[in-house]
């Protein structure tokens, strides 16, 4: 095939990914001078709002060019609906981290500037028209966090965190890469439609569908599929409160950005087993996510759990790419984004300065305490649970609608009655605030911008799921949500 | 329009509720004006109009209401025994009454959702969104051993509706229909191949069962009653909450006429046995709360007889029964939270002799209590007359069966009555305090009501019933892939 | 006229209303307004009934609709009265006695403290009996028919203090459950028969099933099983001596000149159906037949002289549902007439005896009463020739009616007429017997406890001018009912129009004859044996024969209420329990069980997670080894 010249440039698909690494760039700059981290939080919000008004002025007046550099940067609804995703999660952890850094002692000025450029990463992700893109911008994406998840230094738990998060990460880009080069060599192109064509009616090749296969395993441990999720809920529990607000969202959505783009675009063209293994992938980790869940008793360690399992209600959307499962899967990681935002918000203002302390236990009583603070955790619980009327709920019954129609029934009723395991956990913590006298006194720890953070994911939360056609209804574009699918 | 209120003030209610937690007598007033409110409007729902908006148009959703057949009917009920239900919360329950009161009222709307809506995701939501106020209620206000009923409760529950959830979703998805809309399905479903309906229904008779509830399913409401806040408020939530009849009677049943005729045999069955079984049970319990508790389960299983006859008598009287229940089962729980008002005890054998101190508290409760095991005249009556005689049409051994509990009724009945009320005085006890009085009123007016003209409703619920049966008829005829049902010939099917 | 008849709708709503301002306003009401309220307001009844029967009479039956009741599809159930010739006569006796008992009452309950109630009770009742009677359809007619048994519940347990009084009424009302629900089935057979619950209607479709078709018997015996709940009748007569519970006016009204009667009432309505079921007529016969006979033994035994009334009551009833099974509904209702007026006469006798002995009811106590009791001691010796069959009395003639009616239905002839005339001719002999032997403890000879003797006294005016009424009638009302061979009999007359038809084989004048002198031998015989045992024999012969097995028998009702209590009772207790305890033990818990696997496996899951990066690793090595192996084999095959 013909490709467009590489050097013909969309810069309005451009803006938002260029607005982020300005800031970055400015910010870290800006450290240099200030001690004070809140001035840079700040300038870095400054920067969120402005890639996501780029990316806003591009979604309402797409430009008649799809891709720049070739296919190689996509600028279509889907790379645009993921970056809104991941700039609200920035915007969210930043209003978080804006207080507690210098409550748990985090103060460090890096701390912005990293995490806009893993954002910046995450949104190359989203937008990658070929593998190479992919992996640039995963590693972007995923270098800055192995330092966040680290960066309560002297605490032995976040370096582990950190080393952990490093170690594994770097097999899982190992995998990645090697599946590329072997793709590569099959399809003779780096670039996804490209890929799919000369892929399209050839005899499939181990060689393919090995590449494909280890493609599945990059971006699934990213993902946190299992079996390559187990970093997870390590990491999650290791991290600073802050940091994994940031990465459980963020991370998350690049992931399966990548992966649906890969999924829906190259894949068709491999053998049809690897469908068959991705699916026998999400069951394990609807499984093993939900179930180790109900065993916790650490809150933040529920939620670790709980995200891998979403990572597995995620993937049934993935089995679905042409029965609405991209738009179910974009609207769910919405839902996902503000609920699980929301709930890691309200559980730092729980835990002590050291970031200990989020036993069950301490949340006992607490909706007698601290009312407005258990009445928001037990929506943005209830809405991780899937009960309506809730944004959770709306992006539940996509997903399952999509995988139905795409006749995986067998998955479908797994991925239910695991969710009634789910909400039994989830409803174990509400049980705990309302249900129970606490030993403890309520947490004191007070703080505006944590409180607009949990305001705009309540608001969120209940917004789209009180009217979720606001917003499903333009990402439910069909075959143009992503090019060349 | 109408129909969107019932739903929107008691929320609106709530939330003031919540707002005024400070003030007690505020709390009150708002308690009893979202009772008053939602009733007057209850009165002016049937054969309203609709409503109807897109929700996720991109699976065809619709948000659509509508004032026909059984749900005005339900709602009514509903909300008369609403009133003096919020009254007893706004003044019997001493700690966090606001929230009682709030998670009352928005009980009571999701429940008006239940009934009225059109569109089967609709339904779906509000079927689940009703849970959490009776989950928290019963975790918050309850008991001892609250926790473990909450939990119980919650299993219970979801793992039933989950699985409905996924049947619901395979309905549109397999039968091609255009939307979630009631008329749209019963075009469509019908037209699935017996097998694959047998399937659907099954998925869907799991969440309704547990719902209605049937027996081997039930274990939650008996434990949920018990450990409910004593004013027995709470209580009367739960007779309400049993909409597992009115899911198969809207839904399962006229969606799935093939399944249903497959699979109807065995939970006629059930239903049958639920309905000797309970009126056993009743018969050799002391705690006056579970006693209630088996007593309308032996009700829920002769309301499932009635449905799974699957004639048009039955399926009437047993809509007609589930919502004539609300109000004996209901006043009987108020009752047995004022018995527990004045000597802090849920045992049958505290009590004794009341009647020489406390006439007309007696009299009320014997009232309700012959309403409650189905006297004629009173309101449990009709339908549990035409949910037998319906049934007995089409399969008369179950049904015949299913009747035995008449005579267990009358023994739990006379018994109940004349342990509390009869024999030596133990302790002599204040008669009705005028809150009392008022709180009863309703009723009893209500079961006079609903006892002596039921043929109103009858008719409103008939509109609905006949659908079912419609369907079923269809069921001969239909041939694989021909739509059983044109629009047209659906009563209220243009939209 | 017919919107005359109409009017009697009122009656029961009358009755209502009575009920009702006694129910919420009797206890602040003055002296006897309670009683005078209620009285007023059954006569009232009264005078619409007979308006009603004048009505019917001039015009023939005449049917009311006030709305709907139940309806869906072809199931149309009305709000409806239907009054024609038999309903009529069924409202008049239970407002005419009705209302000399409620006077009656004001007297035997004054200073009671449950007297406003008692009214309200009383006046509630004969509501739900007027409904029972006029009511134009099964459903309705069921309404009336559960209504008087709430009723009686309520006034046999009016003393409920007294847990054995309360007690009683349980039993009355758990046993009238297992009756009705013997009515439901029929119901719901009735419908799928006929597609109506229409009275009227299904009588009207019996005929056109093949005689003696199965539903039609299947039915038949159904609302038998009904009959004998309401009615007292084998297997379920144990609930009426113990309903003697209640006060003494109760037992004459409800459990004796009313309520009781209901069986026959529904089964002359339904006549449509036994005349085309022969073989259920026929067990409704025997059945009838055994309980008369039964009874009449167990009255001799008994030693309460309320209780010997009782089943007294449960023989007589059996008279009339014999009557009725064998096909002379007339016979059968004209005896329930005559019934209501000795049998009540009775009663308000014991009860004046009682109330002059201040709640002395033991026979062996009692004697020579008449002397110091003339109203109630004559009174009660004229109803007592009238229930043993003296000739010219009313008993005599609705007595005899009913046995030339067992010899002579023809359908009954193929189930064995003759040996059930002959067992119900024994029983009538035992009858007289019985009745004198309660007449001479209590009224005649000599005082047995001076004690008693002396605190007797003639009840009031109030009290005693109701026995004199019912007195006249017990010698006069048996007149409508005189032998068709001798004279016009009006009640047969008054009631065929509205009765099925049934074959009777014709006597020559002198059977009729025979038949006549036969049952006044018989009653003859039953007197005489009584005087001889009680007045030549003085009580010894009594005690004599006093321990034959019969006699031990008899005192012990022949031990049904034990067999029961063995049989049902307690098995219903156990099984009770037993349920409850399922549910408690195994069906919950097993459900709890079963959800608990899920946390174990979830522990074995936990168990993976090491912490360890080197096992993580592994694992996920393990992963892309399995996918890698699985590619190649695919790659290798394709």
């Amino acid at each position: 095939m013909t490709f467009p010249p590489v050097l013909d440039v969309d810069w309005s698909a451009l803006a938002p990914a260029l607005a982020l690494l300005v800031t970055a760039a400015v910010t870290l700059f800006f450290a240099l001078f200030h001690k004070d981290s809140r001035h840079v939080a700040i300038t870095a919000l400054i920067g969120v709002v402005t890639a996501f008004l780029f990316a806003l002025a591009r979604f309402l007046e797409p430009g008649e060019q799809v891709a720049s550099f070739g296919l190689r940067y996509y600028g279509d609804t889907m790379a645009l609906a993921f970056t809104f995703i991941i700039l609200l999660g920035t915007a969210l952890a930043i209003l978080v981290s804006y207080d507690q850094l210098k409550r748990q002692d985090l103060d460090r000025p890096e701390y912005y500037p990293l995490m806009l450029l893993s954002a910046l990463g995450a949104v190359i992700m989203a937008s990658s028209g070929d593998l190479i893109t992919l992996v640039l911008g995963l590693e972007i994406m995923s270098l800055p966090v192995y330092v966040l998840s680290a960066w309560r230094t002297r605490d032995r738990q976040s370096e582990e965190a950190g080393m952990k998060y490093f170690l594994l990460g770097a097999f899982g880009s190992a995998m990645l890469i090697y599946g590329i080069a072997l793709l590569y060599g099959a399809g003779g192109t780096f670039v996804f439609e490209g890929l799919a064509q000369s892929l399209a009616g050839g005899q499939l090749t181990v060689l393919a569908t090995l590449g494909g296969a280890l493609v599945l395993v990059g971006l699934g441990f990213k993902a946190s599929m299992a079996p390559f999720h187990q970093w997870a809920p390590d990491v999650y529990t290791g991290a600073p409160t802050p940091v994994v607000t940031f990465m459980s969202v963020v991370i998350k959505v690049g992931a399966f950005a990548a992966l649906l783009r890969v999924v829906a675009v190259v894949f068709p063209q491999l053998s049809p087993w690897l469908i068959t293994a991705l699916a026998v992938i999400v069951a394990a980790t609807l499984i093993i996510g939900n179930l180790s869940a109900l065993m916790q008793r650490g809150v933040k360690r529920i939620l670790a759990y709980s995200a891998v399992a979403h990572a597995g209600y995620l993937g049934l959307a993935l089995l679905a790419p042409d029965h609405g499962g991209i738009p179910a899967a974009a609207f769910y990681l919405t839902a996902y984004a503000l609920m699980n935002a929301g709930a890691f918000a309200v559980l730092s203002l729980m835990t002590d300065a050291n970031d200990r302390g989020d036993d069950l236990d301490r949340f006992a009583g607490l909706g007698a305490k601290r009312p407005w603070l258990a009445a928001t955790l037990t929506f943005f619980l209830l809405s991780l649970g899937g009960i309506p009327p809730l944004a959770g709920f709306a992006g539940k019954v996509l997903v399952f609608q999509a995988v139905i129609e795409a006749g995986w029934y067998w998955l479908a009723v797994l991925g239910i009655l695991t969710s009634v395991v789910a909400l039994v956990y989830y409803f174990r913590i509400i049980a705990y605030m309302y249900f129970r006298e606490s030993e403890y006194e309520a947490p004191s720890t007070r703080s505006t911008a944590t409180n607009v953070a949990i305001a705009v994911a309540l608001v969120g939360t209940l917004l789209f799921g009180l009217f979720p056609g606001l917003w499903h209804d333009l990402l439910n574009v069909g075959q143009t949500f992503i090019a060349g699918f | 329009m109408i129909s969107l209120y019932v739903i929107l003030l008691p929320v609106l209610m709530a939330l003031l509720a919540i707002l005024a937690r400070g003030s007690a007598p505020l709390v009150r007033g708002l308690a009893f004006l979202g009772g008053i409110g939602t009733f007057a409007l209850a009165l002016f729902l049937a054969g309203s109009e609709g409503f109807n908006a897109a929700w996720l148009p991109g699976i065809g959703v619709n948000f659509a209401l509508d004032a026909t057949g059984a749900g005005p009917v339900l709602v009514l009920v509903a909300a008369l025994v609403m009133i003096p239900t919020l009254l007893v919360a706004a003044s019997r329950v001493e700690k966090g009454a606001a929230g009682f009161v709030a998670l009352l009222l928005l009980a009571q709307a999701g429940l008006n959702g239940i009934f009225l809506s059109k569109d089967l995701i609709v339904f779906y939501i509000f079927w689940e969104a009703t849970l959490i106020p009776g989950l928290l209620l019963l975790g918050i206000y309850g008991g001892d051993r609250r926790r473990q009923a909450t939990l119980k409760y919650l299993v219970y529950a979801v793992a039933g509706s989950f699985l409905m959830l996924i049947s619901i979703l395979a309905l549109k998805a397999l039968s091609g229909a255009a939307s979630f809309h009631i008329t749209e399905l019963m075009i469509a479903t019908p037209a699935l191949s017996a097998a694959t309906q047998t399937w659907l229904f099954v998925g869907m008779a799991v969440g309704m069962m547990v719902k209605l509830p049937l027996w081997p399913l039930h274990s939650w409401l008996i434990d949920l009653n018990e450990q409910n806040h004593p004013s027995g408020a709470a209580d009367v939530l739960g007779s309400l909450y049993k909409v597992g009849a009115f899911g198969f009677f809207a839904w399962a049943l006229p969606l799935l006429p093939a399944g249903a005729e497959r699979v109807a045999p065995y939970l006629l069955a059930l239903a049958a046995v639920t309905a000797v079984y309970g009126a056993l049970a009743a018969i050799s319990q002391d705690h006056l709360k579970r006693f209630l508790a088996y007593g309308s389960l032996s009700h829920m299983g002769i309301i499932g007889v009635g449905l799974f006859g699957l004639h048009l008598a039955g399926l009437s009287g047993a809509i007609y029964f589930l919502a004539a229940q609300m109000l004996s089962t209901g006043g009987l729980f108020l009752v047995a939270g004022m018995l527990y008002h004045r000597r802090r005890s849920f045992s049958v054998k505290d009590y004794g002799g009341l009647a020489k101190s406390a006439p007309a508290f007696a009299a009320v409760s014997l009232f309700l209590i012959f309403a409650y095991i189905g006297v004629p005249g009173l309101s449990n009556f009709p339908g549990e007359f035409m949910a037998l005689l319906g049934a007995f049409q089409t399969s008369p051994w179950p049904a015949a069966f299913a009747t035995l509990a008449v005579i267990a009724a009358g023994v739990y009945g006379v018994n109940l009555f004349q342990r509390l009320f009869q024999g030596t005085t133990t302790v002599p006890t204040t008669d009705l305090s005028p809150l009392e009085l008022y709180v009863l009123v309703p009723f009893v007016a209500g079961v006079l009501w609903l006892g002596i003209s039921p043929a109103p409703q009858l008719r409103q619920i008939e509109q609905q019933a006949s659908l079912v049966t419609l369907q079923l008829e269809r069921v001969v005829e239909a041939q694989p892939g021909v739509p059983a049902v044109t629009l047209a010939e659906l009563p209220g099917g243009e939209r | 006229m017919n919107d005359l008849v109409q009017l009697a709708s009122l009656a029961p709503l009358l009755a209502l209303a009575g009920a009702i301002i006694n129910g919420l306003f009797g206890r602040s009401l003055r002296g006897n307004a309670p009683g005078v309220i209620a009285s007023l307001a059954v006569a009232a009844g009264f005078v619409l009934s007979l308006i009603a029967f004048l009505g019917v009479r001039a015009g023939g039956a005449v049917r009311v609709r006030f709305g709907d009741f139940l309806v869906a599809g072809d199931l149309n159930i009305g709000l409806g009265f239907h009054f024609d010739q038999l309903s009529v006569l069924m409202m008049l006796i239970i407002t005419g006695v009705g209302l000399l008992i409620h006077i009656y009452s004001i007297g035997y309950m004054q200073g009671d403290d449950g007297f406003s109630r008692y009214f309200a009770q009383l006046n509630l009742f004969v509501a739900a009996m007027l409904v029972l009677v006029m009511a134009d359809s099964f459903p309705l007619m069921f309404v009336g028919w559960e209504g008087v048994g709430v009723c009686s519940f309520l006034l046999i347990g009016f003393w409920y203090k007294d847990l054995k009084n309360a007690s009683a009424g349980r039993k009355a009302f758990i046993v009238n459950r297992v009756g009705d629900f013997g009515f439901l089935l029929a119901m719901f057979l009735t419908f799928k028969a006929f597609g109506t619950l229409d009275i009227q209607a299904v009588n009207a479709a019996a005929p056109s099933f093949a005689y003696g078709a199965a539903i039609l018997t299947g039915i038949g015996l159904l609302y038998l099983l009904a009959a004998a709940g309401k009615s007292a009748q084998l297997p379920l007569h144990t609930w009426l001596p113990d309903a003697m519970a209640g006060p003494t006016p109760v037992s004459a009204l409800i459990h004796a000149a009313t309520m009781v009667t209901a069986g026959v009432y529904l089964i002359a309505r339904t006549g449509g159906i036994f005349a085309n079921a022969p073989s259920a007529a026929a067990t409704v016969v025997w059945v009838a037949v055994l309980t008369a006979l039964m009874a009449a033994i167990v009255a001799i035994g008994q030693t309460d002289i309320k209780k010997i009334l009782a089943w007294s009551t449960i023989s007589q009833v059996g008279f009339m549902v014999a009557a009725v099974g064998a096909g002379a509904y007339w016979a059968g209702i004209f005896h329930v007439l005559t019934h209501a007026f000795f049998k009540a006469l009775l009663f308000l006798g014991a009860g004046s005896v009682i109330h002059a002995l201040g709640g002395e009811q033991d026979v062996r106590k009692m004697g020579g009463l008449g002397r110091k009791m003339r109203v109630t001691g004559t009174t009660s010796l004229i109803a007592t020739l009238a229930i043993a069959g003296v000739p010219f009395l009313s008993g005599y003639f609705s007595k005899d009616a009913i046995l030339g009616a067992l010899l002579t239905s023809s359908p009954l002839g193929n189930y064995g007429g003759q040996i059930l005339f002959a067992l119900l001719m024994v029983t009538a002999g035992i009858t007289a017997f019985y009745m004198f032997r309660w007449y001479y403890l209590v009224f005649a000879g000599e005082p047995r406890s001076s004690a008693e003797y002396e605190r007797a006294h003639e009840s009031p005016a109030v009290m005693t001018v109701p026995l004199g009424i019912l007195a006249v009638g017990s010698v006069l009302i048996g007149y409508v009912g005189l032998p068709a061979f001798l004279a016009p009999n009006a009640i047969q007359e008054w009631l065929a129009p509205v009765m099925a038809h049934v074959d009777f084989d014709h006597l020559n004048t002198s059977a009729e004859w025979m038949l006549l002198l036969g049952s006044v031998l018989v009653a003859a015989v039953g007197l005489g044996l009584g005087y001889w045992v009680y007045v030549i024999g003085s009580g010894e012969l009594a005690k004599r024969i006093g321990n034959t097995p019969l006699a031990n028998a008899s005192r012990g009702a022949f031990g049904i209420d034990r067999l029961y209590r063995g049989l049902f009772t307690e098995p219903g207790e156990g099984l009770a329990e037993g349920v409850a305890s399922l549910d408690r033990d195994v069906v919950d818990r097993g459900l709890t069980g079963v959800s608990g696997a899920v946390p174990l496996l979830g522990r074995l899951l936990v168990l993976l997670q090491s912490g360890y990066v080197r096992a993580y690793a592994f694992a996920m090595v393990l992963g892309v080894l399995a996918l890698a192996v699985v590619a190649a084999l695919i790659g290798v095959l394709a």
